[in-house]
């Protein structure tokens, strides 16, 4: 039960990131690798103000959106002027940015060695220290960002994003304003993204800069080509499969010597096979 | 008739006796390492190393030891996964992680399920807590034999450049406290991030403050690059480490040189691991051996009802009192927080093999 558990909470905090980078990558067309970055200063927001400081985990929270939120801005600002090849670049060099932040500046961060003892939240003066209660309060946050994703989406600002995805030249003509659109959801999907990693760090109780990094954002974008580009329940799905996968192969039973790579192997076969059926993901409406 | 009867009760009894009818209880050890990804080669070591510990138990234990291993890939994520496994689905009575990274997640989850851990990990927070413990020759200890090293060969400048990862920083941290008091100047202190392959503005700063000894820590491949970049710089001071040397591609790189290693293992434990898995034991496989053997030695000595496993308070209980339990890696103790002593070694480089150099005066191990 607690295996399950520690499954369905590791989903919840990656559907918030697919949910957060399917706004900008499948609805806008950015492919943003700047997403760790984000994960990982939420992160730490909660990490060092919670063992430092001495805040609440919902402060802490709100000061890593915030925080996010306005290095998001910043570095929106540059980005939103880029387009396909230029704006992955970018946006890359804003995770190695914040990464090397992490590792080098000790005093503060901790440097490789990371934060540990990140407490659990407390409500009403009760602290989630079971994982089923921490299930609870990060299914309620992915519910949040999942209905905030939607409402999003459905409304004129989202019919704006995709538009600005299939032609910001059009865009343009019919008198929308493709830079501010690309910021503003830029931002409201960082400070998404932060929400993941505050989980993150009372999840485990430890924060380091090793999960901050490149490949982390190409993990999650894998989870949204997968689950479908464009769709709120793709992110989700995709986020379900790419958790779930890897932990129910470890029991198919393989010999003991060779179980963990024919797990990596059956893992990869199985991305291939569900990208060459459906290249445009299993629940996708837009295909890069 | 009677003589039938008298057979019949003599085969029921038998087979109804705690004797015949009870099996040993079997205590499940569950190992989260990485068995893929670039440091696989680490977690096979440790597979291997569990496993001839498990083959090294004598017959009349109380109860069966039985190994699992789950791969955690070194990340936090997939170790917090493995370790919830191992405890939730699996049922381990124990479990072991390896890396500072990886024992901090696994430690708390331990610690919530009450069940015992036993990191291999530089970080002393691993150990946190009343179910975790740690075995690896702590940073201190390394520090401090390096430190008492330098002082005795009569080097009094030192030009330190460290790789920017958990186990070195905590080195360093130590390392500088233990300089204190000796005399001894350090020149350089430069951190240096994973990845880098051009120290030759480091080694140029370095080399500008004339030391008498560079002190270099890094993992393959950066620690070849640099020290190659050392030489090709004109620099013949004398180059030394801690445990990188052991842990390179390359050791011909660093002939002749000297340097302070994590505990040396005893006895046959280096040639049974070449005899049967036909290669040298990889970093950590001589503290999984020992983990291994303090697990069951807390197991075998924690009083419980005969057929019955022991609380985990009373295994906890009975491995705080390991007093010089002869392991490979010496004579080890537990202390109160958990960690398992071990005392470095200095070791120095012959025809490309580490081999024993001097033994370091031995610190108390309730110096940590």
């Amino acid at each position: 039960m607690e295996y399950l558990i520690n499954i369905s909470i590791l989903f919840s905090i990656y559907g918030i990131l697919a949910v957060s980078l399917n706004l900008v990558m499948g609805y806008t067309g950015l492919v943003s690798l700047a997403h760790a970055a984000f994960y990982g200063i939420g992160a730490y927001a909660t990490a060092l103000l919670m063992t430092k400081v001495g805040l609440g985990f919902f402060e802490t929270i709100l000061c890593g959106m915030l925080l996010t939120g306005l290095a998001a801005l910043a570095i929106g600002t540059v980005l939103s002027r880029f387009r396909d090849d230029y704006y992955i670049i970018a946006s890359a060099g804003f995770t190695v940015i914040v990464f090397n932040i992490l590792m080098n500046w000790r005093e503060v961060t901790g440097g490789a060695v990371g934060v540990f003892g990140v407490p659990r939240p407390m409500i009403a003066g009760t602290v989630l220290t079971s994982n089923l209660s921490f299930l609870g309060l990060s299914l309620v946050f992915l519910a949040v960002v999942a209905g905030a994703g939607t409402l999003i989406v459905r409304s004129s600002f989202g019919r704006a994003l995709k538009i600005i995805r299939e032609d910001e030249d059009v865009a343009l003509v019919f008198g929308y304003r493709p830079l501010h659109y690309k910021l503003a959801i830029f931002v409201i999907s960082a400070m998404m993204a932060s929400v993941a990693g505050s989980l993150l760090a009372s999840y485990l109780m430890f924060v380091d800069p090793s999960t901050f990094t490149l490949n982390e954002n190409v993990f999650v974008i894998a989870m949204i080509v997968l689950g479908g580009l464009a769709d709120i329940r793709g992110a989700l799905l995709g986020a379900a499969l790419l958790i779930g996968l890897p932990e129910a192969l470890r029991f198919t039973g393989f010999p003991d010597d060779i179980a963990a790579q024919m797990q990596k192997l059956t893992y990869g076969l199985l991305l291939i096979v569900l990208i060459f059926i459906r290249p445009q993901g299993i629940l996708g409406k837009f295909r890069i | 008739m009677k003589a039938f009867i008298a057979a019949c009760v003599l085969a029921l009894s038998l087979f109804v006796s705690p004797a015949f009818a009870q099996e040993k209880p079997v205590v499940k050890i569950g190992a989260s390492v990485p068995l893929t990804g670039s440091n696989a080669h680490i977690g096979e070591g440790i597979k291997n190393a569990l496993d001839l510990a498990l083959a090294s138990l004598p017959a009349d234990t109380k109860y069966t030891y039985k190994i699992m291993m789950e791969d955690d890939g070194l990340e936090a994520k997939k170790a917090a996964s493995a370790a919830n496994k191992l405890i939730s689905v699996d049922k381990a009575d124990a479990v072991i992680s390896v890396s500072s990274g990886t024992g901090n997640v696994v430690s708390p989850i331990a610690e919530q399920n009450k069940i015992v851990h036993f990191g291999i990990a530089s970080a002393a927070s691993v150990a946190e807590g009343t179910y975790n413990f740690n075995h690896w020759t702590a940073p201190e200890e390394e520090a401090r034999a390096m430190a008492a090293e330098l002082q005795k060969r009569g080097f009094k400048k030192v030009a330190a450049l460290f790789m920017n990862q958990q186990g070195v920083l905590a080195i360093r941290d130590s390392f500088k406290t233990h300089l204190e008091g000796t005399g001894i100047e350090l020149t350089t202190d430069e951190v240096i991030n994973p990845g880098e392959k051009d120290f030759r503005s480091a080694i140029a700063k370095a080399k500008s403050t004339n030391p008498d000894i560079y002190l270099v820590i890094f993992f393959t491949p950066e620690l070849e690059i640099l020290v190659k970049q050392i030489r090709e710089a004109g620099i013949t001071t004398p180059v030394t480490s801690i445990e990188a040397f052991s842990l390179s591609n390359e050791p011909a790189l660093y002939e002749g040189l000297w340097y302070v290693d994590s505990a040396e293992a005893k006895g046959s434990f280096y040639t049974d691991f070449e005899k049967k898995f036909g290669k040298a034991p990889a970093f950590g496989a001589p503290n999984a051996y020992d983990i291994v053997n303090l697990i069951v030695k807390g197991y075998e000595t924690a009083p419980a009802p005969p057929g019955v496993k022991p609380s985990m308070e009373n295994v906890v209980s009975a491995l705080h009192q390991v007093k010089d339990f002869n392991g490979v890696l010496g004579p080890l103790s537990i202390d109160d927080k958990g960690m398992v002593f071990s005392a470095a070694a200095v070791k120095i480089i012959k025809d490309g093999k580490p081999v024993l150099a001097g033994t370091v005066e031995k610190a108390s191990p309730s110096a940590h």
